[in-house]
């Protein structure tokens, strides 16, 4: 039987037993070079879902004033839930991870973006930093700077996860997205250079520090260093937030050990490995190892880890439908085709579900799913087909139920 | 620094809603257009510019609740109260929103009431669960 990876789960399990905040002032000792040369070492990477190496993004910032750090916690993708876990279940470990981080890249202004529906993890998060004025205190004796960590509440806007709507809503006009460039590390929040990075990837850094990016390294595979959290759920038995060794664990592997398998009498049907926005697998292609190279590979993505599992009562229609109904509400709508397609794409779902679809639809979506995802401006409209066009590939036969043999006329497709 | 959403986030506590009243204020205090302020807040979700009932259902309708049976929830909870989606009843005790992903995956199917969470649900327990508050 597999053994759990636990090794940010311990810190937030047990907390930070020697004492609190230890990373964060073993951090002011070691001085920001030395922190960034052993996160340089980690091979770290953005644990959001675009997976872009943290010692870039911090490094593109180095050299400049007036750094903003702003922490992602607006965990928004379905299926995810692993940011929750860590702020309800060890919110000091975050705190002093996003301090340490604002110590290295030397940053002015702290931020922690939160989702309006994590009530607890809001007040939590709060709470702690209330009680934090020692650790400020330090932060100010070794830097000079006087940093204020705001809590934003995020209220109901999916789009805002992508960083430049983020920093929009943050600034207090429409969350749209942001053409780039310039990114946020040139000109960000109020025009300042700023870091966005999320929960999970600030908390990897605590580690990086205590134990050094070389030990760090030496966990997961190339390309996928370090540890990842997943979020489990579907028909599970035991759903919840577990931790991998990145490369040294299948998807079966962690569906049937850690999981416990399908919940109930039934047989395994497909997995959507990284959250809606990713292809899914079907039971003979969940041998793959989970790491960014593997499943990428596999014609898929890690995403953010959420791992959604369904058994063969799961209608892939329903599901996609589901997925369509999504997307089409949380397009920010900045970019046309992301808005006109996925709106399409909905409806089109929603006349095959009532028999009322047309076999020429099934090569519709796939198209107009491919010039969404080249149109779009952000994560959303890039990857909101990846799941529906691969559940037509794989699961045909879902689809053709619903839909007569041949298509009697060819007319378009209308609302 | 004041934080746009944070302010309006605090009116709608205080209010339930964010009145026009409020949303004149804040133009004021922020030296932005009323327009612009509706723009903002249309964009999210969970503001409000009108009045909504005293206790606020969310139903997620997401993929991993919609596995585990959300759908028969949201029919029964819809029944019951005789209310759609981001509807509110007549003597004003809910609202109705039927909403993505709370996050709460791994104890799905789950509806929320304000801020409490009720989770692993069925059909028979939310009704239940609904009908103790007033
Ligand atoms: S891709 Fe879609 S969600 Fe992203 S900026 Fe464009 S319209 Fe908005
Ligand atoms: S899918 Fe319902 S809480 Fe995530």
């Amino acid at each position: 039987m597999m053994k759990e990876c636990k090794y940010i789960k311990e810190i937030i399990e047990k907390g930070t037993v020697e004492w609190p905040y230890r990373f964060f002032h073993q951090g002011l000792e070691m001085g920001r070079e030395r922190c960034f040369r052993e996160l340089e070492k980690s091979g770290l990477v953005g644990r959001g879902g675009a997976a872009f190496p943290t010692s870039k993004k911090w490094g593109s910032v180095w050299d400049t004033e007036n750094v903003v750090l702003i922490c992602n916690a607006d965990e928004g993708e379905p299926g995810t839930f692993k940011d929750r876990y860590i702020m309800e279940n060890n919110p000091a470990f975050l705190l002093e991870s996003m301090l340490l981080s604002a110590f290295i890249v030397n940053a002015r202004a702290l931020y922690i973006y939160i989702r309006g529906e994590y009530t607890q993890a809001i007040s939590l998060m709060k709470k702690e930093i209330d009680q934090a004025d020692v650790v400020l205190d330090a932060y100010r004796e070794k830097t000079g700077v006087k940093l204020e960590v705001e809590v934003v509440v995020g209220q109901g806007a999916y789009v805002c996860g992508d960083e430049t709507s983020l920093i929009n809503s943050i600034e207090g006009v429409r969350p749209n997205s942001r053409i780039k460039p310039p990114y946020p590390t040139q000109k960000g929040l109020f025009d300042a250079p700023t870091i966005v990075n999320n929960v999970e990837t600030l908390c990897n850094l605590s580690l990086i520090i205590r134990d050094g990016g070389d030990f760090f390294s030496s966990l997961g595979v190339e390309g996928s260093r370090g540890t990842k959290l997943i979020s489990l759920s579907g028909k599970i038995k035991n759903p919840g937030v577990y931790e991998i060794e990145m490369g040294k664990v299948s998807l079966r592997e962690i569906i049937e050990e850690l999981g416990g398998g399908i919940k109930g009498d039934h047989e395994l049907k497909f997995v959507i490995p990284g959250g809606i926005s990713t292809q899914l697998f079907v039971e003979n292609e969940i041998d793959v190892m989970v790491d960014y190279c593997s499943l990428k590979q596999a014609g898929s993505a890690l995403g953010s880890g959420a791992i959604i599992v369904a058994d063969e009562t799961v209608n892939a229609v329903e599901m996609a439908k589901n997925a369509a109904d999504f997307f089409s509400k949380e397009t920010c709508g900045i970019c046309f085709p992301c808005k006109e397609g996925n709106r399409q794409i909905h409806n089109m779902l929603n006349k095959i579900y009532v028999f009322e679809g047309k076999r020429e639809y099934l090569k519709l979506i796939r198209e107009i799913s491919e010039t969404t995802s080249r149109a779009a401006r952000c994560g959303l409209g890039q990857s909101a087909g990846n799941l529906l066009v691969s559940a037509i590939e794989k699961i045909p036969g879902d689809f053709t139920y619903y839909l007569p043999e041949i298509d009697l006329d060819r007319d378009e497709v209308k609302k | 620094m004041r934080i746009l959403i944070n302010a309006l986030a605090e009116i709608q506590k205080e209010f339930g809603y964010i009145p026009e009243s409020e949303i004149k204020r804040l133009a004021i205090d922020m030296n932005m257009q009323k327009a612009q302020l509706y723009g903002v807040i249309s964009f999210y979700s969970r503001l409000y510019t009108e009045k909504k009932g005293r206790n606020i259902i969310r139903i997620c309708k997401s993929v991993t609740c919609g596995m585990n049976g959300s759908q028969s929830i949201r029919e029964a909870v819809i029944a019951h109260l005789k209310i759609g989606d981001s509807m509110t009843t007549e003597d004003e005790r809910f609202t109705l929103e039927l909403v993505e992903c709370l996050g709460l995956c791994n104890v799905a199917p789950v509806m929320t009431i304000n801020d409490a969470v009720y989770e692993n649900l069925t059909a028979e327990k939310a009704i239940e669960i609904i009908d103790s508050f007033d």
